[in-house]
């Protein structure tokens, strides 16, 4: 199922997609970007080594997505009602936008990632 | 068998683009204003409220932060839903 082509190239692209990822995160407040489209980008680097390396070693990892999404939702609740605190409404202006940024970005990566790892391992159940 | 796909794609296309353009002037003429409207104004006015360069994202997660909260809850109950469903029995 894996082929040496596809291994080497991911190998040489991922760096780079990886970066770009997070760059698209934790810059999305400066540069056009921002955690829903950076964490798409990550989600395609997860794909990619699914396709490269097999899924024989993903269950490993399917408890740790999942939790990272999980708790995204969480610690979004939780950064937006710090500003509660101050007496300020909830999710209110205390410039914790690059926080919740990074936070929507793990987020939506974790998610996708499930989302594509739970479609691609599927199989018709036999009868 | 290749004419029949072919004219089977052209009208899709010709069908797609029929809806977009309804769509798209149902809004239009229903809203003229709709690209020079008050409330985009006072967001790019109000830009600097939030520290954010970037107009997107401070729409995002500053004037509209809830929208982007139903939208993660959305996102949360779409996975459950995809886990729930496409599990495997083991």
């Amino acid at each position: 199922m894996t082929s040496k082509i596809v291994q080497t190239t991911t190998t040489i692209i991922l760096p780079f997609l990886l970066l770009f990822g997070v760059y698209v995160i934790i810059f999305g407040h400066i540069s056009p970007g921002g955690g829903f489209q950076g964490g798409m980008i990550l989600a395609g680097a997860a794909m990619l080594i699914a396709l490269a390396y097999g899924f024989d070693k993903l269950p490993r990892f399917m408890s740790h997505l999942q939790s990272l999404e999980a708790g995204g939702v969480l610690l979004f609740i939780f950064v937006g009602s710090i500003t509660v605190l101050v007496w300020l409404p909830f999710l209110a202006d205390l410039h914790i936008l690059p926080i919740l940024n990074i936070i929507v970005g793990i987020k939506v990566f974790a998610g996708v990632a499930l989302i594509y790892i739970f479609i691609a391992r599927w199989e018709l159940p036999h009868d | 068998m290749t004419k029949m796909k072919w004219f089977t794609y052209l009208l899709s296309a010709i069908i797609l683009m029929t809806f977009g353009l309804i769509f798209f002037s149902t809004v239009f003429l229903s809203y003229p204003d709709v690209l020079h409207s008050e409330m985009s104004l006072y967001y790019l006015d109000h830009l600097s409220l939030t520290k954010a360069v970037n107009a997107v994202s401070a729409i995002l997660l500053d004037f509209r932060a809830y929208d982007t909260l139903g939208e993660i809850l959305v996102l949360f109950a779409t996975i459950s839903g995809v886990m729930l469903i496409l599990r495997r029995e083991t």
